[in-house]
């Protein structure tokens, strides 16, 4: 006797909030984001039967939707990425008061790398897929992956070591922490 | 062995040390965040999740209400 599958509709239900916080990984405005994100169900509902029952769905979402972001992008051309460091240098101006300035602070960071970077960053640190499943949904190769998560981290820590006026990498923990995962990482 | 603590729990980032060196008899586990140093993968997970614990929004739950009336069709 075997269980009966759980409605697709439910399914996608499940995956919303995560497929969410994909969306405003990539299209930074909240509204903007929901809207991609509801195309995306519409999307994953007009090809469910081309889902593999079994296989990650979460995957299979995140690849409908970071297609749908970047064929809208390369027709809009409106993300402007801070090239010049001008939002780098703003961070570096203002001083941290508390943990949620800090934390701000992160997300405008996290902001300003650029999309590919982001994306991998948040893929593999944040919405649970592993490598080879970031790899498929970003449809490039598992190294690709490694290496757009390597330079994000580095781009990341540059801009929030500028914040915190070189502290954060003078910081033991971080310092012990980035020694931890790259073999022969100066301080 | 690098990334193991006295009372052998792998440190983030050991994966690798493990693969190499560690007990052939034994899978290596694979973390998924084992690139990321610890305060780095708290503060994305934190950036995803303030999204993922928002309340749903009225136009997602209508549009599932009418994928599920769909369904049962």
């Amino acid at each position: 006797m075997t269980d009966a599958a759980p409605p697709f509709h439910a399914l996608l239900s499940d995956q919303l909030p995560a497929l969410r916080a994909f969306a405003r990984t990539l299209a930074r405005d909240p509204a903007r984001a929901d809207d991609l994100a509801q195309e995306t169900l519409l999307k994953a509902w007009s090809n469910r039967d081309r889902f593999q029952e079994g296989t990650n769905l979460r995957a299979w979402l995140f690849t409908i939707l970071r297609n749908t972001w970047y064929s809208e992008h390369r027709k809009r051309r409106r993300e402007v990425e801070d090239a010049d460091g001008v939002h780098a240098a703003r961070l570096a101006q203002r001083p941290v008061h508390d943990d949620k300035l800090a934390f701000k602070d992160f997300q405008a960071a996290l902001a300003e790398l650029p999309p590919d970077q982001r994306e991998a960053l948040i893929l593999i640190g944040a919405s649970g897929l592993s490598y080879e499943e970031a790899a498929e949904v970003c449809g490039v190769r598992v190294g690709t992956v490694k290496s757009r998560v390597s330079r994000a981290r580095a781009r990341l820590v540059e801009m929030l070591d500028a914040r915190d006026g070189g502290d954060l990498v003078k910081d033991s923990r971080m310092d012990g922490a980035m020694r931890s995962v790259i073999p022969g990482a100066a301080a | 062995m690098l990334g193991e603590s006295k009372t052998g729990k792998r440190k983030p980032g050991a994966v690798e040390a493990q693969a190499d060196g560690g007990d052939p008899g034994r899978p290596a586990r694979r973390r998924r965040d084992a690139a990321l140093p610890d305060p780095l993968a708290a503060n994305l997970r934190a950036v995803f999740s303030a999204v993922e614990s928002e309340p749903v929004p009225d136009r997602f739950r209508d549009l599932l209400d009418r994928l599920a009336q769909e369904e049962r069709k």
